[in-house]
């Protein structure tokens, strides 16, 4: 099976299965394809994700693992999401396969669409005697420069007395 | 913090008694060098709770925010 040309070639693939003449079925790819790994390692520092949606439960495999032994985590309990490079998205299976490299950081957005994060007030400075501006500051003022300015947020406030 | 259940995709609460009050309000600007944001609160008494926690928080308490990530356009352009 040659991996690496079914990752590169999304053109004759579709996700619809009513067409069949663009549908075709994938089986799961070899993890330990060398030439899979030598992409992975020419793109490291990261993760490469090569199937299923990031929604679904997460397939890690072990080094020396095989495809069928691999790992089940859970999203965001491993791994960091704002570090991943998505290569490709293969939606024919119900699980996401990542092989994992050492990775540092990475400009591609996250697969994970939300940001959710504590901050702490730094001060406060009354603009007028009822407008307020808080200023606070988190680990997660970075991913918050990726956003824009003025868009809607969800403020968590901690109930009385935690 | 909620967690983002991923095979639901909502948002996972903690239990009611501890749950957080959640408001919708936005960041007004971003210094990455303070590595500070900041958010405005029209102070209009404690019967509201942002403005009650605005009005009462102090330094070194918790605030958590939740957005999308990426950019996105807040208006269009006017034609004219």
């Amino acid at each position: 099976m040659d991996s690496l040309s079914q990752l590169a070639d999304v053109s004759s693939y579709d996700i619809s299965q009513k067409d069949e003449a663009l549908y075709r079925k994938l089986s799961p790819i070899n993890l330990t394809d060398k030439r899979l790994m030598n992409l992975a390692k020419g793109l490291a520092p990261a993760h490469v994700r090569v199937s299923g949606t990031w929604a679904n439960a997460t397939f890690f495999q072990e080094p020396n693992d095989t495809f069928e032994n691999c790992r089940i985590s859970k999203m965001n309990d491993e791994i960091d999401w704002s570090k991943v490079v998505v290569l490709g998205s293969f939606s024919n299976t119900s699980r996401i396969n990542i092989i994992e490299e050492n990775m540092k950081d990475s400009t591609i957005p996250s697969a994970n669409p939300f940001i959710a994060a504590p901050f702490t007030v730094v001060r406060k400075e009354y603009i007028t005697p009822h407008y307020l501006r808080i200023f606070l500051t988190g680990e997660s003022v970075t991913e918050i420069a990726a956003t824009t300015v003025g868009i809607n947020n969800k403020i968590i406030i901690p109930p009385a007395g935690t | 913090m909620p967690k983002m259940n991923s095979e639901t995709r909502s948002w996972e609460y903690p239990r009611t008694y501890s749950k957080p009050i959640i408001r919708t309000y936005t960041h007004r600007g971003i210094d990455l060098e303070k590595k500070e944001i900041w958010i405005d609160f029209v102070v209009h008494g404690d019967e509201g709770p942002a403005s009650a926690w605005a009005a009462n928080s102090k330094p070194g308490d918790a605030l958590g925010v939740m957005m999308k990530r990426g950019k996105k356009e807040l208006y269009s352009p006017a034609e004219h």
